[in-house]
């Protein structure tokens, strides 16, 4: 490096994607508050909110189809928030697809390179790589039509790839796909990340694709971004209580703090340090303990309800004396045999395992 | 099959549809009969009408107007339709619902108003009258058919597409002429068939917003004034065809779906 700006820090990675202040309005409604964010070289980055909070706005700002009302967007250095989509050095994969529908496979993956207008030998090279990439080689001469959902993805998908873009922008490309194939376009979509090593940016309401993935996530409510870090950290310090219910299932138990004692409604005392105030106890219903005579921190008397097999764990329900539910979850089966409906089982859990929400 | 022949309701689409269609036969049987009179018997087969009306000068100026006017109808209502169309689809349905019926209004007018009315605007800003009024006066009632036609079409289509089309770096043109066009080539085309085919057609605005001259459809009106003489199927025959023609052209192009 011969060149370096005055305030670069030596080894700071410089961002692929720089968003700062940047907010849309619609009429006095409020799409996307104001939104810093920044997204390194090489990440799969995921935009997760439920819908209608602005994600795929966001998105589509950063993609030059909706056009900010304050602030700006940065793609590798470079100022584009008054660029049109055609000059910026993004792609977007559609949750329509948007394919030419009155083109072949070949011709709509080459249609962003015939615009550029690059050698004809040039297109057929990169349209073949990215055909063998999405694994559509065979279907390259079959008109768009007689495909099928998951192999129109593929071809939304090459056809922005084979443009190579800086940032390839996702928004919410499984969302018509049945529950197998999204599955295993997880698995590919991870592969093409690794194998192309491309930043991306996926917007996503479904939690476990986003989970399984992208390495950071930014959750979205209401127009704002209201936690942001890797997929392990939101899922085990959610920052608020709607994102402990929305990342995963949580149980959500009511308490108040007073003088640096947490009581929950449900009758149980642990201290906690904080300001007096109603608090709500986060507990993931795999860390709820069942009648073990592993120590537990906290511990609580339940009455099975509802048992539900789910293959993989088992969902017990537990009913408390003060009328909340507990959920959980275990993959112990042997643990459950011992338990029928109706009976009464010492639950609890230990203060590792649960988290204190201020509200 | 029998079952379905003996049923009432067979017979009674029979007979309606003899009502309608035998005056028109009877148009073109008569075209082709050598009597005088339009009645039957007819007296043997002969192209004499048909020679005597391509004989007739006023036939061919008459013709060349048609042509000319439904011509540019078709081209002209095929463009501001499109363009509306473009305008249309970034509303919502709803609105773009709304939108079309009121543009639609003059269909649902007696051809006599809006005659009337265009003849009073023409001369309160003292245009002339002639093939650019009229014109001007059918693409009032042919527009809304081609605004409808490809509405529709762009509504079916999918609009992501046009945005990939930018997104690969396309101008709005380039993706217009790549991605837009190509899906709604068809009902552009087929839109510009009917109109000019309600073009041709058309007597009462015609009447009104000529002045001097004459299309087929007044030259007609003209020669049943004087005498109802075999010519006139002659004449009528030839807009039949030039008609059905043109909407089966219209048909099969709009049905087929690129």
């Amino acid at each position: 490096m011969t060149l370096s700006g005055p305030t670069s820090s030596g080894q700071a990675r410089k961002p692929i994607l720089r968003l700062t202040g940047v907010t849309k309005k619609y009429g006095r409604k409020i799409a996307v508050k104001p939104t810093d964010l920044t997204i390194q070289r090489g990440e799969f980055f995921a935009i997760l909110g439920p819908s209608g909070c602005g994600k795929s706005t966001l998105l589509r700002m950063i993609g030059g189809f909706v056009k900010p009302s304050g602030g700006t967007i940065e793609i590798d250095g470079a100022d584009v928030t008054a660029l049109s989509p055609e000059r910026r050095p993004s792609n977007m994969v559609f949750q329509s697809y948007g394919l030419f529908v009155h083109m072949t496979v070949r011709q709509n993956v080459a249609y962003g390179l015939r615009i550029a207008k690059v050698a004809k030998s040039e297109i057929d090279d990169r349209v073949a790589e990215v055909l063998k990439l999405v694994h559509l080689h065979d279907f390259a001469d079959r008109d768009v039509t007689r495909l099928s959902g998951g192999e129109r993805q593929r071809v939304a998908l090459a056809r922005a790839l084979v443009m190579r873009p800086k940032v390839l922008l996702l928004d919410e490309p499984l969302a018509a796909l049945d529950l197998k194939l999204r599955k295993a376009m997880h698995a590919e979509l991870r592969d093409i990340h690794h194998a192309i090593g491309g930043t991306f940016v996926l917007v996503s309401h479904d939690q476990g694709e986003v989970m399984s993935l992208a390495d950071r996530v930014a959750v979205m409510e209401s127009g704002s971004i209201v936690q942001e870090g890797s997929p392990r950290q939101i899922y085990r310090e959610p920052a608020t209580r709607f994102i402990s219910t929305f990342i995963g299932d949580a149980n959500v138990l009511s308490a108040e703090r007073k003088g640096g004692v947490v009581k929950l409604e449900a009758g149980i005392e642990f201290p906690d340090e904080g300001p007096d105030t109603h608090v709500n106890v986060i507990v993931r219903p795999e860390n709820i303990l069942i009648d073990g005579d592993a120590p537990m921190d906290v511990s609580i008397e339940g009455e099975l309800v509802d048992v539900i097999f789910f293959g993989s764990y088992v969902q017990l329900r537990f009913h408390l004396d003060d009328g909340t539910d507990l959920i959980a979850h275990t993959t112990d089966e042997t643990a459950v045999c011992n338990i029928e409906v109706g009976h009464r089982v010492k639950l609890g859990w230990n203060y590792d395992q649960q988290r204190t929400l201020d509200t | 099959m029998i079952d379905r022949l003996l049923r009432p309701s067979t017979w009674f689409a029979v007979l309606v549809a003899i009502f309608l269609l035998t005056p028109i036969l009877l148009v073109v049987l008569f075209s082709f009969g050598k009597n005088q009179l339009t009645t039957f018997p007819m007296g043997g087969v002969t192209l004499d009408w048909y020679r005597e009306v391509f004989d007739w000068p006023q036939f061919w100026s008459a013709l060349k107007t048609t042509v000319a006017v439904s011509g540019t109808v078709g081209l002209a209502s095929a463009i501001t339709g499109t363009l509306a169309a473009l305008g249309l689809i970034k509303l919502k349905e709803k609105t773009a619902g709304v939108a079309i019926s009121t543009l639609g209004l003059p269909l649902m007018l007696p051809p006599l108003v809006i005659g009337l009315a265009l003849l009073t605007c023409y001369s309160l800003i003292g245009m002339p009258l002639g093939r650019i009024s009229v014109i001007l006066a059918h693409l009032v009632y042919t527009q809304p058919f081609v605004i409808a036609v490809v509405h529709a079409r762009l509504r079916q289509m999918d609009y992501a597409a046009v945005e990939a089309a930018r997104d690969c770096g396309a101008t709005p043109l380039q993706a217009f002429m790549t991605v837009t066009l190509p899906v709604a080539r068809a009902s552009i085309i087929g839109g510009a068939l009917i109109a000019m085919a309600l073009s041709l057609d058309d007597f009462v605005i015609t009447f009104f917003t000529l002045g001097g001259g004459n299309t087929l459809s007044t030259l007609i009106w003209g020669m049943l004034r004087t005498t109802i003489d075999p010519t006139i199927n002659a004449v009528g025959t030839v807009i039949i065809c030039l008609t059905i023609g043109m909407t089966a052209i219209a048909l099969w192009v709009t049905r087929y779906r690129g």
